[in-house]
């Protein structure tokens, strides 16, 4: 056989392996057996903070190690004081060993817990200490608290061109994201729930106000570029949409399959409530938990006025493509989108979220902030709050 | 003399008839729900990512003309001189009556011809039905060009907004992105086959496209909210 075809066949069967769905089970030691369905339960989903300044040719630190080993150690405590049932982690860094951590810190405070993950940031990486970016390796980590076994069902790859990552080696060619599926057994109950988080692409971050201002720019005919940002800003958003999409196939196919009671998904999900996105979860008919749980206010989860890890909106860096944009403008008008996005990136927004299908029906929820405490330095575990649900078996209406 | 070309033409021979092959429909295969599920959301992506993309001046505003919209998110091309298309795609008619957006009737797209192009590539096309006669040749199996319904490709650029003769007189006009970037690409010499086995697991029951076109608010699936939500908001006028 002449050599070219040989390569040919290589380089095909390369390419199929690299193409095919990146789904694989790994199953989480067997716990113990309790059948008394729990009183409460509680879920938190939490960006963790990866730590990082990740540029378009390199990845550095951007933290001192002192600096993300008291996030590490506020962050646990937390969650020991709370002791979820489950809890949904983005941006967890390095994978796997920072998961393995939160399972022996929490076992050093009492609490059992098994972990699942997903890298969604890997760079060039071939194996755990062999990688172009030695720093890059991390992502998504679902805890669940003995009783609850746990079983990972798949990394189900959400979004981006060629390029697949795993635990230990895996190559990226640009942005990836991914959804990581776990099932659960709740004691008490027969049927099993399915548990997923993810962190969607995030891109160019914009919601109505700073949209309102370029809109008004453009129709005084004071900022040509302005198509183009709407077009930017659209293909962000329906890149989430397509990931959500696919997410919920999944999780939905799945719960078909396997006869699964409900669906409970979580994570920094980077949108708003009046975004196209939000309206999509709820044409795809999974709930926001916000709106059945029993809470007071809005909760902020990116709130950079109380959050001093988001840069001030002084010193908010503006984006590339937004300075690209506004370069041929006149330099007031540049000033006064500047200013805007400025503006834009120090207004509080809910950006995390907890998402359901028949979860733990028969349980009323209440929502709050996860993740407020500082530490000695006044600065908070990381760039976001979390959401914490309590689920508690009803005997009394939900409301009162 | 043995030239390039000579060595390469088994193998793009090859290439070319596993493609034929591969491209035709397949009655075994194991469709899932999952799959039609995936083929509707992403022609809802292909065409919301057509209308929002600045040089789509032309579809943005004349897409709330057309009588029905075909959608093909992803179509594989391959070819050297002589080539090959394979994709699937659906159709969503408007009522004339209502103004409201059908449910989706489902296709698979098989074209060949010569001078397609060189390479393999892939495909979106959105294709606005202008006329009667050009949703009637979605029914059964047929060649397009020729044989019906006649084809052009649609205006691009940011300054063809206000191009005048909607129609272009055309029953059928096609966009295309091939790659990165939007091309002129017809769907000359495409043949388009009725997928009643995607119609049959979206549904839940056999549905013939033939019902599906001829009375479009019969059928009411929940998982069509959003695409149909997508084309009604052409109506709305441009910002």
């Amino acid at each position: 056989m002449n050599i070219r075809w040989v390569w040919l066949m290589l380089c095909a069967g390369g390419l199929l392996s690299c193409a095919g769905p990146a789904q694989h089970l790994e199953v989480a030691p067997p716990l113990q057996e309790v059948s008394i369905a729990p009183d409460t339960f509680r879920i938190v989903t939490y960006n963790a903070l990866h730590g990082l300044l990740t540029g378009r040719f390199g990845v550095a630190a951007g933290e001192s190690p002192e600096q993300n080993e008291r996030r590490f150690q506020l962050q646990v405590m937390q969650l020991a004081r709370v002791a979820p049932d489950v809890v949904f982690l983005q941006e967890v860094n390095p994978l796997p060993s920072r998961a393995e951590r939160y399972v022996q810190a929490l076992k050093e405070a009492g609490l059992v817990y098994t972990e699942v993950h997903q890298v969604d940031a890997c760079g060039m990486r071939v194996s755990e200490n062999r990688a172009l970016f030695t720093d890059l390796n991390n992502g998504l980590v679902i805890l669940a608290k003995e009783p609850l076994r746990l079983q990972k069902l798949a990394g189900l790859k959400l979004s981006g061109d060629l390029g697949r990552c795993r635990t230990t080696a895996g190559f990226q060619l640009g942005e990836l994201r991914y959804g990581l599926i776990g099932e659960i057994t709740v004691p008490g109950n027969v049927r099993k729930y399915l548990v997923a988080t993810t962190h969607l692409h995030s891109g160019f971050e914009a919601g109505a106000p700073f949209l309102t201002t370029m809109s008004l720019l453009h129709r005084k005919r004071m900022f040509n570029g302005y198509a183009s940002l709407r077009w930017e800003i659209e293909q962000s958003r329906l890149r989430r949409i397509g990931e959500l999409n696919r997410l919920t196939r999944t999780l939905n196919k799945l719960k078909r399959e396997r006869d699964d009671a409900g669906i409970i998904f979580g994570g920094d999900l980077n949108f708003e409530e009046d975004h196209p996105e939000y309206k999509e979860v709820r044409l795809l008919r999974y709930l926001d938990t916000s709106r059945s749980a029993n809470r007071n206010a809005k909760l902020y989860t990116a709130d950079p006025p109380r959050n001093r890890l988001i840069p001030d909106a002084e010193t908010a860096p503006i984006p590339p493509l937004l300075v690209d944009l506004i370069a041929g403008e006149d330099t007031e008008v540049q000033a006064a989108i500047t200013a805007a996005y400025r503006v834009e990136m120090h207004r509080p927004r809910q950006i995390d979220y907890l998402m359901e299908d028949s979860f733990l029906p028969g349980y009323c929820v209440t929502q709050a902030l996860f993740g407020q405490d500082m530490d000695n330095q006044g600065l908070p575990a990381s760039d976001h709050f979390g959401l914490l649900n309590v689920y508690s078996r009803a005997h009394v209406p939900c409301s009162e | 003399m043995i030239t390039a070309g000579h060595h390469r033409a088994p193998f793009l021979t090859c290439v070319l008839v596993t493609t034929l092959f591969m491209a035709a429909p397949d009655r075994g295969s194991a469709l899932d729900l999952i799959d039609v599920q995936e083929l509707v959301d992403e022609s809802r992506l292909t065409f919301a990512r057509f209308v929002e993309h600045p040089d789509m001046a032309w579809l943005r505003r004349h897409a709330k003309d057309a009588q029905a919209i075909f959608i093909a998110p992803d179509i594989v091309r391959i070819g050297y001189f002589m080539g090959a298309a394979h994709g699937k795609g659906i159709l969503l008619v408007k009522d004339e009556q209502t103004g409201q957006w059908s449910d989706p009737a489902f296709f698979t797209l098989i074209g060949a011809g010569v001078g397609l192009q060189i390479g393999i590539a892939r495909a979106e096309v959105v294709a606005l039905v202008m006329t009667k006669q050009g949703i009637e040749s979605f029914i059964g199996s047929r060649l397009f060009l020729g044989t019906g319904a006649t084809l052009a490709v649609g205006p691009m650029g940011r300054a063809m907004g206000s191009a005048t003769t909607p129609t272009l007189g055309v029953d059928i006009i096609s966009f295309a992105k091939v790659g990165g970037g939007f091309a002129g690409v017809a769907l000359n010499g495409t043949f388009l086959f009725s997928d009643d086995e995607a119609g049959a697991l979206y549904y839940g029951a056999p549905i013939h496209t033939t019902d599906l076109l001829a009375r479009p608010g019969e059928v009411q699936h929940w998982y069509s909210d959003r695409i149909r939500a997508t084309l009604h908001q052409l109506s709305k006028d441009e910002p």
